[in-house]
This record gives C-alpha cells, sequence and structure tokens, in this order.
C-alpha cells in the first residue's frame, strides 16, 4: 500500500509560489486532512498528488516511486470533486460503469461490483435515474461510488463538501469517515472548513500562502497550534489576542496588560519586556470563579445568547476586548464589573513581532 | 517498467498529433504563402512551369504598381489607394453603427430574457437569404431613393447584413454576465437604460470590441452588394480586385497578388487579435461560461 | 386587444429593438414584398415589358421556374455544395479540436493561424484559388508529384472539375467559424466531468468520444445551421472563377439567378425563384432551430 511523499516541491504560477517548498508525508491508512483559507494552496496540492499540475521542481512520490511525469490516469488514484462531475448524459448506473468499461471488465463483473458499491452508498433506487434527477447529497455519493468501485488504494477529495447544504455536510462526512475505517484506504481530504478538519482527520496539514503552518493530528494542532495562524484558524467563535507585555511580577513571570496581571506557568525571564500577545479560547476564561486567581476585572458589553452556552463580551483595561465562554446558567447584566480568571494551562504566549510561540 | 511503457507511448502519441496538426496548418496557410510569394514575383515568373515556390528575384514592382498606379510590362493599373480608403471608410462607420444597433437589440433579448425561436428569427434574416435574391429588388428600391452608388445607400445595406452576427454575438456575452450584476443594479433602482450603459456594457467590453473588429472584417470582404448597388462612383477594394482580375483575363498575378495581399493583411490581424474571444463569441451563448 | 398592442409597442423590449427592425424593415422587409410583387407579374425589361406594361399573372413564374430545368439543377449543386463543406469542415473541425485538446508545443501560435482564411476576402479567396489552381500552378505541380506523371488540369475550363476548386475556395475561406464553434463547444465542456473520466482512467481519445462529443448535440447543430446559412449564398467566387461555367458547371442558385437577371434580365422570373429559395431557407432553418433550442427549455 503506498505511502504519498511530497519533498520539496514548488509550483508557481506568473510570479506567485502556490506551493513554496512544500515536503510532506502521508502514511498508508491515514485520513490527512488539508486545510487553510482560500489560496492557501490546498486544492493545488492535492492536485499536485493527482496529476493534475505538474512541479515547477522537487519529487513527489506515490509508492517510493516518482510520479511527476505519470498522467493522472495512470496513478492508481481515486478523486471526488467539489462540484461532482457526475456525466450528466449518463445514467447513474452507465457512471458507476464507466471505470471497469474502460479497463474491459466482463460485464457479469460489472453488474456485480455496481450492484455491491449501490448497497454500500445506499444508492439503488437512483441507479436508472440521470443526475439532474437526483439530490446534490445523492450525486456525491455516486460520485464516491465512482471512484471506489475501482478500488484505488488511494482517494483524493477536493472539498466534497463545499457545494452541499449544511445538514448534508455532516451526514456524508460521516459516509466519508465509515467508508474509510471499512475500506482502510489512504484518503486524502481538503477544505477550508476548520471543524471537519478537527472531527475527520488521523493528521491535519495547515497550509497558508504555499506553506505547511503545521503538521500534526487534530488535538494536538488544537491543543498546540504552533503560530498565531494556526491558532486563529482553528478557534471557536473567536481566539482572544490580548496585547500586553511580559513583566517581572516579583517572584515570577508574568503577562501584563492595562490592569491585567496573569500569572505565567514557564520561565520566561529571558523575555522579560517583550511585547507579546495573550492567547486564550473563550472556553477557557473563567468569570467570577472561585477555582482561579483573579487576574482582573472587565465590564460586560454584550451578552449572546447561544443555548448551550453564553458568549460574554468584555472590555478589560483600556480599549481591549475579550469573549469569554460561559454555562448558560451563570447570569450577568450589562456593565457589570467582573472578576476574570485565567486557566494558566490553556493559555499561550506569541510574540507580537515575529509570532512566534513562547508558551 | 510499465510505467515507462506508458510514458513512452504517451510521448509517441503527442508527436504524431503534434505533426498532423502542424502539417494542417501548413495545408491551411499555404494558399496564403502562396500568394505572399507570388506579390514578389517579378512578371517573368508568373507563369513558369514548374512555378517557382519563392522568388528568385524578388520585387516591389507589383506593390507600387498598386498602390501609385502604373505601368507595368503588360497594362496600365490605377492606384487602388481610392478604393483602399474608401473601403475603410465605409466598413468603419457601418461597424460602428452596426455594432451599435445591435448593442440594443441584444440588450432587448439578453435582459428580458427573451429566448424565444420567435424572437430571433427576423433578426437572422439578413444572413439567411441570398443576397442576390435580395439585389433585384434592393436595385429597385435604392433607385427609388436615390441610394445607387452613394456612401449612405451601402452603409447602411452593409449595416443590415452584418446585423445578425452582431446582434447574437453581442447577446452571446450578454447572456454570459452574472444574474448578480443586474440583481445588484436593480436594487440600486438603476434603470434598464442606465443599467446598459453603467454595469453591462463595460463589464463586456472584450465582447464588444471582438464583435467589432468581426464586423469590420465582414464589411471589408463585402463584395456583391458594393459590386451591384454602387461600383461606378465609389469603388471598394473587393470591387478593384474584381476588375483587375477580369479586366486582365487574370493574367496579372503579381499586382493582383499584392493587392490581394494589402487588402488581406489588416483582417488577419485583426483576426490574431481577436481570435481567443471569437471562439467564445461564435457559440453566441450557447455555452454557460 | 386594442391595449395589448398598445402595450407590446410601447414597452421597453420593443424599443431597444426598434433600432434594429427599422434596418431590418428596410433591409429585408420592403425587398421582399418587392420581390414578391415581381414575381406575380411579368416584367422582362429585355422582353419589351417594361415596369409599367407589366401585369398580373399569378403563379406563372412560379410555375416557369419549377419546371426549369437549369433551377432545379443549380439548387441541386448548391445543395451538395453546402452538404460537401459542412461536412468536411465538421470533420476537420473535430479532428483538430481533438488534437489541440492534448499537450501541444506551440499551441498559441497555431491557433491564430488556423483562423486567418476567414479573415480573408472571398474576392481575395477567388483570386487565390485561381493562382494556386492555374494551368502552370502548384496545384497541378502538387498532383503531379504524387502521380508521377506529368499532371496538367485545366481546373476552370473542365466541367468534370471546375466544382472542385470552388468548393475547396469555399471550404478553406469558412472553415475556421465551424472550428471556432465547435472547439469552444468541446472546450465548454466542464471540468469536473473530464478529470474525473481522466481519472477514471480515460485517456483523450476516450474523453473526446465517451464526454465530449455526446454533449455536443447543440453545438454541432448551431455549427450546421450557420454554416449552412452561409454556404447557400455562394457567389463570388464563381463570379470571379467561372461564371457558373463552363456551361453550367458551377452554376449555383445564386449564380443562376444573377444570370438569369443580370444577363437575361427575367426579372419576375427570377424573383419567383428568389421567393422560392428565401421560403425553403426560412423552413429549413427555423425547424432545425427551434428543435435545438426547445431541447433547452426541457431542463
Amino acid at each position: 500500500m503506498p505511502e504519498i511523499v511530497l519533498e520539496n516541491v514548488v509550483k508557481k504560477y506568473g510570479t506567485t509560489k502556490a506551493i513554496d517548498n512544500v515536503s510532506v508525508t502521508i502514511s498508508e491508512g491515514e485520513f490527512c486532512v488539508i486545510v487553510g483559507p482560500s489560496g492557501s494552496g490546498k486544492t493545488t496540492l492535492l492536485n499536485l498528488i493527482s496529476g493534475f499540475v505538474m512541479p515547477d521542481s522537487g519529487q513527489i512520490m506515490i509508492g517510493r516511486e516518482n510520479v511527476e511525469k505519470i498522467p493522472p490516469r495512470n496513478r492508481d488514484i481515486g478523486m471526488v470533486f467539489q462540484d461532482i462531475g457526475l456525466f450528466s448524459h449518463m445514467t447513474v448506473r452507465q457512471n458507476l460503469e464507466y471505470g471497469l468499461k474502460l479497463r474491459k471488465t466482463d460485464k457479469s463483473v460489472i453488474q456485480k461490483q455496481v450492484n455491491e458499491i449501490a448497497d454500500k452508498l445506499k444508492i439503488n433506487q437512483l441507479l436508472d435515474k440521470k443526475p439532474n434527477m437526483i439530490s446534490g447529497g445523492e450525486a456525491q455519493r455516486v460520485a464516491i461510488g465512482r471512484t471506489l468501485i475501482l478500488d484505488p488504494p488511494i482517494c483524493l477529495f477536493d472539498e466534497p463538501l463545499g457545494n452541499l447544504d449544511a445538514n448534508l455536510r455532516v451526514e456524508i462526512l460521516e459516509e466519508i469517515k465509515y467508508l474509510h475505517k471499512s475500506m482502510g484506504k489512504t484518503f486524502v481530504f481538503v477544505t477550508h472548513d476548520q471543524e471537519q478538519a478537527l472531527s475527520a482527520g488521523t493528521k491535519i496539514i495547515v497550509m497558508k500562502d504555499g506553506k505547511i503552518m503545521q503538521t500534526g493530528h487534530p488535538l494536538e494542532i488544537y491543543h498546540n497550534p504552533q503560530n498565531r495562524f494556526v491558532a486563529e484558524f482553528f478557534g471557536i467563535s473567536s481566539m482572544n489576542l490580548i496585547a500586553g507585555r511580559v513583566v517581572d511580577l516579583g517572584g515570577s513571570v508574568g503577562f501584563e496588560s492595562e490592569g491585567m496581571k496573569v500569572k505565567l506557568k514557564d520561565d520566561l525571564k529571558q523575555y522579560v519586556g517583550r511585547r507579546v500577545f495573550l492567547a486564550v479560547r473563550p472556553l477557557n476564561i473563567y468569570l467570577e470563579d472561585q477555582m482561579h486567581d483573579v487576574s482582573g476585572f472587565g465590564t460586560v458589553n454584550l451578552i449572546e445568547k447561544l443555548g448551550d452556552k453564553n458568549l460574554v463580551y468584555l472590555k478589560v483595561g483600556g480599549d481591549q476586548k475579550i469573549v469569554a465562554s460561559t454555562p448558560p446558567q451563570h447570569k450577568y447584566s450589562l456593565q457589570d464589573k467582573i472578576r476574570i480568571g485565567f486557566d494558566a494551562d490553556k493559555l499561550h504566549i506569541y510574540d507580537q513581532e515575529q509570532g512566534e510561540r513562547l508558551i | 517498467m510499465r510505467r515507462a511503457n506508458l510514458i513512452a507511448k504517451n510521448n509517441l502519441s503527442r508527436c504524431i498529433a503534434t505533426i498532423v496538426l502542424y502539417a494542417i496548418t501548413a495545408i491551411i496557410i499555404f494558399p496564403i504563402f502562396w500568394m505572399l510569394m507570388t506579390s514578389f514575383k517579378p512578371s517573368a515568373e508568373w507563369v513558369t512551369y514548374p512555378p517557382t515556390w519563392i522568388p528568385q528575384n524578388w520585387t516591389l514592382n507589383n506593390y507600387s504598381s498598386v498602390i501609385f498606379g502604373g505601368n507595368t510590362s503588360q497594362g496600365m493599373f490605377e492606384s487602388s489607394m481610392g478604393p483602399y480608403l474608401n473601403t475603410f471608410l465605409i466598413s468603419v462607420i457601418a461597424t460602428v453603427i452596426g455594432v451599435s444597433i445591435g448593442l440594443l437589440a441584444a440588450f432587448g433579448l439578453s435582459r428580458f430574457r427573451d429566448n424565444k425561436v420567435s424572437s430571433m428569427i427576423s433578426f437572422m434574416m439578413p444572413r439567411m437569404f441570398p443576397p442576390i435574391a435580395m439585389i433585384i429588388p434592393m436595385m429597385i428600391f435604392f433607385q427609388f431613393l436615390h441610394l445607387i452608388d452613394t456612401y449612405f445607400g451601402l452603409m447602411i445595406v452593409y449595416v443590415g447584413f452584418t446585423l445578425p452576427y452582431s446582434i447574437f454575438m453581442i447577446k452571446g456575452f450578454m447572456d454570459g454576465l452574472p444574474i448578480e450584476l443586474s440583481e445588484a443594479a436593480e436594487l440600486d433602482g438603476m434603470s434598464n437604460f442606465k443599467m446598459l450603459f453603467k454595469v453591462w456594457i463595460p463589464n463586456i467590453k472584450n465582447g464588444l470590441m471582438t464583435t467589432t473588429l468581426f464586423l469590420f472584417v465582414l464589411n471589408c470582404q463585402e463584395y456583391i452588394f458594393a459590386t451591384t448597388l454602387a461600383g461606378r462612383q465609389i469603388e471598394t477594394v473587393t470591387i478593384s480586385i474584381a476588375k483587375m482580375f477580369s479586366n486582365q483575363a487574370g493574367t496579372f498575378y503579381g499586382p493582383q497578388a499584392a493587392l490581394g495581399m494589402m487588402a488581406a493583411i489588416p483582417t488577419i490581424i485583426f483576426g490574431i487579435i481577436i481570435h481567443k474571444s471569437l471562439a467564445y463569441g461564435f457559440t453566441f451563448g450557447a455555452l454557460k461560461r | 386587444m386594442k391595449k395589448k398592442t398598445v402595450a407590446l409597442f410601447t414597452s421597453e423590449k420593443f424599443i431597444y429593438k426598434l433600432p434594429a427592425n427599422v434596418v431590418l424593415m428596410f433591409l429585408v422587409f420592403v425587398p421582399t414584398i418587392i420581390v414578391i410583387w415581381l414575381s406575380v407579374i411579368n416584367f422582362a425589361p429585355t422582353q419589351g415589358v417594361s415596369l409599367n406594361d407589366a401585369s398580373f399573372i399569378g403563379p406563372g413564374n412560379y410555375i416557369d421556374i419549377l419546371t426549369d430545368q437549369a433551377f432545379l439543377a443549380a439548387l441541386l449543386r448548391t445543395v451538395i455544395i453546402t452538404a460537401v463543406c459542412v461536412v468536411v469542415e465538421l470533420f476537420l473541425s473535430l479532428l483538430i479540436s481533438f488534437l489541440l485538446s492534448g499537450k501541444i508545443a506551440g499551441k498559441s501560435i497555431l491557433f491564430p493561424l488556423l483562423i486567418i482564411p476567414l479573415m480573408i476576402a472571398p474576392v481575395v479567396v477567388g483570386n487565390n484559388f485561381w493562382l494556386l489552381f492555374s494551368t502552370n500552378g502548384p496545384m497541378n505541380q502538387i498532383i503531379s508529384a504524387f502521380a508521377q506523371s506529368q499532371v496538367q488540369i485545366n481546373w476552370f475550363t473542365d466541367a468534370h472539375y471546375a466544382m472542385i476548386p470552388i468548393t475547396l475556395a469555399e471550404i478553406w475561406h469558412w472553415f475556421p467559424l465551424t472550428f471556432l464553434i465547435i472547439y469552444s463547444g468541446l472546450a465548454g465542456v466542464s471540468t469536473s466531468e473530464t478529470r474525473a473520466a481522466s481519472i477514471l482512467g480515460a485517456n483523450e481519445w476516450q474523453i473526446f468520444k465517451d464526454i465530449k462529443l455526446p454533449k455536443m448535440k447543440k453545438i454541432l447543430m448551431i455549427a450546421i445551421v450557420i454554416r449552412s446559412m452561409e454556404a447557400i449564398k455562394v457567389f463570388d467566387t464563381v463570379h470571379l472563377l467561372t461564371q457558373g461555367g463552363p456551361g453550367t458547371a458551377t452554376e449555383t442558385i445564386s449564380y443562376f439567378l444573377y444570370k438569369n437577371g443580370f444577363w437575361y434580365s427575367r426579372i419576375s422570373f427570377i424573383s419567383a425563384g428568389a421567393w422560392i429559395v428565401l421560403l425553403i431557407c426560412m423552413i429549413i432553418f427555423s425547424t432545425s432551430l427551434n428543435s435545438v433550442l426547445f431541447k433547452e427549455k426541457k431542463i
């Protein structure tokens, strides 16, 4: 079973580097999610693997074979596209059969395979319909079936949920996850949606401007973002970034910002005086809480009730604003002065100039 | 190893395709090449057999006879600059009018999403009917209106007979505009008229340029109306070429070729400029972009 | 009813189409009416019947022309030329479009070169092909080389061959139009579908045959209609090169009408012919377009 390796791959369009010296290894059987904002190069990366895009320099290997000169149809790869791409002039059955027909498979074998895949993806009732008569979700399932029927060891997904209704997205993603588990193939999945990335992959590659920002297991990325971009990108609702300075709190090193003082765990003596950001997720801020040290005070500006939680927007210090996530039963009123505490384990410090993570 | 074979097969078929393609293109360009070469041939080489593919003695005499008029060993030529300018003048004006009228009609069809065949058939008629079928009635009609052999008369005819291309090419480009554009303009309270000039036209500039140049090319090529409805006072390049051809029983290859090249060069240049957009223009909106 | 008519004529749509309609009125409708009028009288200036003397003879001209062998022959010839042009050009266009879909070096140079013939005025094309097919010209030279013996065909004076340069000139001139229509049609097929086919294992030819071609019905029809519209009008080259000859070997319908109108002044006679041709064109083209455009409505 092949693994995918990219080494020092560069791809330019004009003078812009769509892929800037990227090296990546995707092991066999992984569910790798490539995630990033538009223009980050994630689709280009996928197309380098599929062969629709040729690299300007660098190596691309599938199963330890250099594939740069091999066209897509010879790479033994499956691909599912964002706008689905079912052959609109053929029925669903003919779509499913196409790949096998190209390989001159026996008619009876084709029949059997088509029925099997239809069972697997629950599309039996659609077999004789044309693509314009089925829904988006059904069409995408057919597209997945069309690809998997050929049993490729690697399957690529280019934002397959992008054109689907919100409720369908979860459903289809679950099906893709299930297929991955049951078939043991290598899946490479491109998306711009952080939640999809976190819930599906065994490995996440975060991209921005053609570069890889971080690679790792979802939890690792979520809990230990290595730079500001990754931290912000995976924020839920918002990531709090408070501007301030590293200070000596007499006894320990801390973060200070206009009246707020937060004790920091690590030894940052060397950074005292540096201007930094304190990054903390809303759910790691505690309001009026006995369990946590009080770092400062904030005034309630706005409360957003989200059902399962409340988002409390507070003004702290000069003009800075932070968002805290609280259980719905906690009640505050506007203009209340609230005590704020931070979970020292769950905050990060980033250098203001370099963006480098210090804690 | 199987992979290496596949790559080799791929390269071979690409090679063959390239060769075939270049061969076909060469065949297609051949007539132009021949005319170009002939235009530089001295009269001695005009009728030799086997014919010389590349002139042995290059000369510019053919061009000078055609541009300035003159005397070659077998006859006198009138300068063709007059007709050249005539063609240019008439074509430019007819094109501008043709595109403007076509623009309005195309907007009338596209904005109101009128795709019925019945609406479109009438606009196609000028191109559907063989000009010869219209010549006699038009001669009578024009005689009656004193439009024979006038710039105005000829221009109207040119406008009319390029109108179908004008309307349907522009309509095609207009149909390709995203609907959000018009919706946004509507929300801004724009009237259709304003929308045409402020939103639609700026967005199809490329298409308009293509249509304009193509119409110009068509107008330059026109022969039959020019020769029947004008031709005495007003002579276009096409008439000159035909005259030169029939006057000398088609044997003054050199100057004929020279005039032909001169007539062809501007239109060739325009064609090259618009070739990419022309491809889309000729689908007349059948493709959703 | 009156309200509806008024509404129709003042609707915005109508106003935008107005200038075009005025031009049409002038250039199409009025001449058409004149043609019809001419066809039902017996105007023949060289036979002593001037416009003032002409009287109404109803279907007389129509009967004359429909039984005229030369007219029918000219019609047939025109249909054959049209069919040959359309078929050859479609084939060439599909072939070249297919070849261009792969990775070819210098595509951007080839493409404009292929368009050039359309940009050359038909009289110049005629001139050109006169040069090529002259008795001492390159065509004869090339054929001699292939046939390994001296071949000197008099293309324009031999009734067996005269049609060939005329037809080739037509194909040469109009081929880019057909090609551009076909090429864009093929290029316009959704990339996801072609890529999907590719990843499933299809090579260029299979993509062409299984995915692209089946979607070309509408475009092919447009190409055929437009090309046929231009083809039936063949005139400039015939007029320049053969004047319908030798004999009537290259007499297309346009030339037949021209000859009878301008040489023999049988005005009413050809007006009937003209009207018949107009009717045939209108019927054929509107029905073909109807079938294509109606298909679109289903979606």
